[in-house]
């Protein structure tokens, strides 16, 4: 018998800062696997990891100069800078239900399970670069093409990733290239380590989601909620049943 | 003499059961470490949770004078992409914190049970150290729990 998930296809208008802590929400408070989908945030703007030190990830100057907002999000990992262009996606899960100990490689092989089978169908046929896992990013060939991180707590877990469907070449010059990086980008810098999932995908952001949804329906039973008042009532019953538990740490970074 | 014999072994004896009890490290199914001395104890996660994490790159760590319950989480530890929550293995409050790690998170992945450890708790109740995991039944739990 599958396991039930909630499917969240969350508002356009919403901004990222909003779906963050709605995220940080389910995962504290509700005890149900969900899924979070998004297609953009309305302004630009960079989201660090948990740990982060701008001084070393960001250009300060230049991010006061142009007014660009900055957060400080609730999982590990590094530094994006995101806008309209940019695909989420959150998977929210009890580790059992998704069978991964509370681990972030085994959550990362057991996204890669999903993930890989989406890209493979939606790849352009002419493409000889594929999908795959690689250190800890997801590439087709040797290019990134989008940010992953986690929360890990005791029995759940999330997944998150922002899909580079297209960016804005001016955008990525806020960000530093980091000190910590994987092997495989050497010394490349942004536009040379990065891809575009747009000009080599089938079809637009609304059939990628579909077929990540038939996906998902493989192996859970999704109920979807696209709704607003419909997802803020999830909001406020599974806060409600466990007020204690919540615990926002997503927040607007100033200088 | 031989009353004052009996009364050095029991001595001895009861010496010897404090000294095993000082050096007691029980372990949480959620991966944490405390090795007892007392009523206080120091706090950390499990070589194998360290492996399981990779390279630790921040600790999040409490005030000292906080206070948490049994299973409730004290703080956080980073690793390359994810944040993952740790919990304390009983309740008590928190006497001391390893200021090392901030500039040093990677003793966290040298030396989990010595120089990676992460608070000093004061026990509240000593008795709830028999709802922990000894070193076989860790041990066992990391058997039954792999994938």
């Amino acid at each position: 018998m599958k396991k039930a998930l909630v499917w969240f296809d969350l508002p356009k208008r919403w901004t990222i800062l909003q779906q963050l802590q709605f995220e940080e929400t389910v995962l504290r408070c509700s005890n149900k696997n969900s899924f979070v989908f998004k297609h953009g945030t309305p302004q630009p703007t960079i989201v660090m990891g948990f740990s982060a030190k701008p001084a070393e990830l960001i250009d300060i100057d230049a991010v006061k100069r142009d007014n660009i907002l900055v957060l400080r999000r609730y999982t590990g990992g590094g530094t994006v800078i995101v806008d309209h262009n940019s695909v989420f996606t959150s998977w929210i899960m009890n580790s059992s239900d998704a069978n991964t100990s509370p681990f972030p490689r085994e959550i990362m092989a057991w996204s890669e399970t999903m993930f890989k089978p989406v890209f493979d169908g939606c790849l352009d046929p002419a493409s000889a670069d594929k999908f795959i896992l690689r250190e800890h990013d997801y590439v087709i060939g040797d290019k990134k093409i989008a940010g992953n991180a986690q929360t890990i707590t005791k029995d759940r877990w999330v997944h998150h990733t922002s899909f580079l469907w297209d960016y804005d070449n001016h955008n990525m010059s806020y960000l530093s290239i980091p000190k910590k990086r994987p092997e495989y980008r050497a010394n490349r810098d942004h536009n040379d380590f990065l891809r575009r999932l747009k000009p080599i995908l089938v079809g637009d952001v609304a059939h990628f989601r579909q077929q990540l949804l038939r996906k998902t329906q493989e192996h859970y039973d999704v109920e979807v909620i696209d709704k607003e008042d419909d997802i803020e009532a999830f909001r406020h019953a599974v806060v409600a049943e466990k007020p204690d538990a919540l615990q926002i740490r997503t927040k607007i970074e100033t200088f | 003499m031989f009353r004052s014999t009996l009364r050095c072994a029991n001595t001895f004896a009861t010496v010897a059961k404090q000294r095993s009890f000082l050096s007691t490290i029980k372990y949480s199914a959620s991966h944490e470490y405390i090795k007892v001395d007392g009523n206080t104890g120091i706090v950390g996660i499990t070589k194998h949770a360290a492996d399981a994490l990779g390279d630790v790159v921040f600790v999040d760590l409490p005030s000292v004078g906080a206070k948490f319950a049994a299973g409730a989480s004290f703080g956080s530890v980073e690793s390359v992409k994810a944040a993952s929550d740790v919990y304390s293995p009983v309740a008590g409050e928190v006497l001391a914190v390893n200021s090392e790690l901030e500039g040093n998170p990677g003793k966290v992945n040298e030396s989990p049970l010595s120089e990676g450890w992460f608070i000093k708790l004061k026990i509240d109740n000593v008795k709830d150290l028999d709802k922990l995991l000894d070193e076989a039944g860790y041990k066992k739990h990391l058997e039954e729990t792999a994938h």
